[in-house]
């Protein structure tokens, strides 16, 4: 894996179709190319079964279980601990983004997503994702 | 009880704000936001109506009705789905509740610094039927779309004051 747009795996998981959508539009602004996306928890959960995921992007509040809940039931799985979980939620209260980050969130975006602070938020995931590879390349030298 | 008419004074603002941030910096829309009365009462061809309900774990809670004209959605349905799509009803309200949803939110974060402790549930969409029109504890949000601000933007009418009409109007 390398920390590059082109060569990363990417899942969009959000109730909301405009949102996936304007997710999606960024991140291919980007140069993200390998883009799945998920209108439900119970989708995403599927489409992480059969393959894996660099970046995840989730909505906090979503009809049934909750983008919050799926995140911290993730981050209880070794095989989560190298994917970066962006929060991107309408929630703008610091307490909820204070929650996010200790259950394990990597980044927080607050909706309305304005192209100028996601791709800065996503370029902060990028140098994450650089340097747990560079961890994990030392331990494995 | 709130008291209805101090909260949309304190709103107003945050309101106004959300939606031409969202519908420009999210959405690639070109708007300007203005208070109109009197907006809500025409042109309701393909209007989305969403409603949103603010509870507080004690007190009283608030509910928030959005409409939105059909045509502001379309436009902005446009810029991201293909025709056929864009004019379908079921898109237009995806991007209605995702819209009330994040208003709604900057509205219960504004409340909240003035001491409520809201929590927000999901937006629904609801029929005009359903709108709990003139209630002391709603807060009725219209959306148009109309070209009177003039050359090169589009307008979002932001109108407070419908649930002062009578029901049936919305």
């Amino acid at each position: 894996m390398s920390a590059t747009p082109s060569s990363l795996a990417v899942l969009v998981i959000d109730d909301h179709m405009i949102i996936r959508q304007v997710v999606e539009q960024n991140l291919k602004n980007m140069g993200f190319a390998d883009i799945d996306t998920a209108g439900t928890a119970a989708e995403a959960l599927e489409r992480m079964a059969v393959r894996n995921y660099d970046i995840i992007f989730i909505d906090w509040i979503m009809p049934g279980k909750s983008g919050y809940t799926l995140m911290q039931e993730c981050r209880q799985e070794r095989k989560f601990d190298d994917v970066a979980f962006v929060m991107v939620t309408s929630e703008s209260d610091e307490r909820h983004m204070i929650e996010a980050l200790k259950a394990g969130a990597t980044s927080y975006i607050i909706k309305p997503v304005l192209a100028n602070i996601f791709s800065e938020k996503v370029k902060k995931v990028l140098d994450w994702l650089a340097k747990r590879e560079r961890k994990s390349d030392a331990q494995s030298a | 009880m709130l008291d209805m008419s101090g909260i949309k004074s304190d709103i107003s603002g945050v309101v106004q704000s959300t939606m031409v941030e969202t519908f420009n910096g999210m959405l690639g829309q070109n708007v300007v936001s203005a208070v109109v009365q009197g907006g809500a009462a025409t042109g309701g061809e393909g209007r989305i109506y969403t409603c949103l309900l603010l509870d507080q774990t004690r007190g009283a809670s608030a509910n928030f009705c959005f409409s939105f004209d059909g045509k502001l959605l379309a436009r902005t349905a446009a810029q991201f789905y293909p025709p056929e799509l864009a004019q379908e009803k079921n898109v237009h309200e995806d991007i209605a509740c995702a819209i009330a949803n994040i208003v709604g939110s900057k509205v219960k974060s504004c409340l909240n610094k003035y001491g409520h402790d809201f929590e927000m549930a999901v937006p629904f969409v609801a029929g005009p039927a359903a709108f709990p029109l003139g209630g002391d504890d709603t807060i009725h949000l219209h959306f148009s779309w109309d070209d009177y601000a003039g050359a090169g933007a589009d307008g979002v009418v932001v109108d407070f004051g419908l649930d002062e009409r009578a029901a049936g109007n919305c």
